[in-house]
């Protein structure tokens, strides 16, 4: 019998007979061209031909194709999931970077080239030159309104958005205000209409005129769409019902940020609970930890 | 008729040019270099790059003869090369997805793919060899991927081109999109850009 680290020898050995990060070059080829289509038409959704991944979709296989395709020797790459860097998504999504490119990781934000995010965007301000990869569910913000792709097609070349306000307007009539809360959509460059992933509507904000390319990849339904940086990005509202974000009482119980998303984390079965901030990054580095 | 060599390194040179020409086209009228091979004589070293690094089979492109080559000996080898190293199918102007041609030529847009209403996308890449980055036309960029505007000379780049670029044959989000090429350098030009011949000279 192998011992334990002739296995892991092995198993490290055989990950070198993989092409760096894991795709073929065709596919990357494939891939790239993509994006460059989807940043010439901010928030069109380019279809292309997904690939198998060895994980299931629903765990960011969009995200990763995109990662991918776009990471390089002098990366330095970052993933969170829901704003955390060390939950299962985000720990093995970095890991198998960590073996199929051998790149550096992170999990501060500032250090990263390269952000994977899954329904979530850092709370530290982005800087040009950083990229940001979104895994997206569902890329089409009108799938719930009209399930004919070819219909919804026809929807966007014609900027026939109305029924979006309309889904919005029932809300208001329904319970007051817009209660659409994350997934919010959204127009990009005067033109299409955008689902920015399952992000709260807290961080759309951050979409608009940010220094930092963004990329959204959905694997299951094979559509990458794109904002460049600097492009203006308008959340869908009403003259009377102005787009507003989440605000919360509490401030986080760890670092006392009045001014980050938070999660509610039930503490125990008394009904006790407590509010923290959903970036863990940046919680750890107001509470001067280094996680480096 | 002679093979020269591709990329040294097909996989990590891809990678890093198609960075490049992401930035480029993200950052419209932005100066980025690819110098990771000396191109295939006469073409731009920038040009031939893009082209190692982003077509392949799935991809038609159209080298213009009348605008980039001296001879007929001169073309054929250097899509012989071209082939070799990318097996992409050379298409006539009205099918290619990658169009090399020269800026100081005549520019007809409708010439080329720019896309339908419905698949936008559908439209061609051009790549456009040009004599310079700090001569010709002051031109001042707005639009995504800039956050004010952006200043930027081109070179000596045919009037029909300069037309082409200040107002576009076809309605966003239709259109073409252009990367300038000198040398190693490259500056690209989207289909979302504005621009404007910039007043203070």
């Amino acid at each position: 019998m192998r011992s334990v680290n002739e296995h892991i020898n092995q198993s490290a050995q055989s990950e070198q007979n993989y092409n760096f990060a894991y795709l073929d070059e065709q596919t990357k080829r494939m891939i790239r061209r993509a994006i460059l289509k989807g940043i010439a038409i901010p928030g069109y959704q380019v279809a292309f031909q997904g690939r198998e991944m060895p994980m299931p979709y629903g765990w960011g296989t969009g995200g990763i194709m995109l990662s991918a395709s776009i990471l390089g020797p002098k990366d330095c790459f970052k993933v969170i999931d829901q704003g955390a860097d060390d939950t299962t998504n985000a720990v093995s999504i970095r890991q198998f970077f960590e073996k199929v490119c051998d790149i550096e990781v992170t999990q501060k934000t500032a250090n990263a080239s390269v952000i994977q995010t899954r329904h979530r965007i850092p709370e530290h301000s982005l800087v040009e030159g950083q990229i940001l990869v979104f895994q997206v569910p569902i890329p089409e913000p009108l799938r719930f309104i009209e399930p004919r792709e070819t219909r919804t097609k026809k929807m966007h070349a014609y900027s026939d958005y109305g029924s979006m306000q309309v889904k919005l307007y029932e809300d208001i009539v329904q319970y007051g205000h817009i209660a659409t809360s994350y997934a919010y959509p959204v127009i990009v460059h005067g033109r299409y209409l955008m689902d920015p992933s399952p992000i709260p509507k807290f961080d759309n904000p951050k979409l608009h005129m940010s220094p930092a390319l963004l990329v959204f990849g959905a694997g299951r339904e094979k559509r990458i769409y794109c904002i460049p940086p600097y492009t203006d990005v308008k959340s869908l509202d009403f003259e009377d019902h102005p787009f507003s974000i989440q605000q919360w009482d509490q401030a986080c119980a760890q670092c006392g940020s009045h001014d980050s998303f938070l999660d509610e984390v039930l503490i125990d079965d008394q009904g006790g609970r407590m509010f923290v901030c959903s970036d863990t990054d940046f919680c750890q580095q107001r509470q001067g930890n280094s996680n480096d | 008729m002679t093979i020269q060599s591709g990329f040294s390194q097909p996989v990590l040179d891809s990678q890093a040019c198609f960075r490049q020409v992401l930035a480029a086209l993200s950052e419209p009228g932005s100066v980025n270099t690819l110098g990771l091979h000396i191109g295939f004589e006469p073409l731009a070293a920038s040009v031939c790059q893009i082209v190692l690094s982003l077509c392949d089979n799935h991809t038609q492109l159209f080298v213009d003869p009348s605008s980039l080559m001296e001879s007929q000996s001169t073309l054929d080898n250097v899509i012989e090369n071209i082939k070799f190293h990318t097996d992409t199918k050379i298409s006539d102007k009205s099918r290619a997805d990658f169009v090399i041609t020269s800026a100081s030529s005549p520019f007809v847009a409708e010439d080329y793919k720019s896309g339908t209403e419905m698949y936008p996308e559908d439209s061609a890449t051009i790549l456009l060899e040009t004599n310079s980055f700090e001569g010709g036309t002051l031109l001042q960029l707005s639009g995504p991927g800039i956050e004010h505007t952006r200043q930027v000379r081109l070179g000596h780049i045919h009037s029909s081109l300069l037309d082409a670029l200040i107002q576009p044959a076809y309605k966003y989000p239709l259109g073409q999109d252009f990367i300038f090429c000198c040398g190693e350098q490259i500056v690209a030009i989207s289909r979302t850009t504005k621009v404007e011949i910039s007043a203070c000279m």
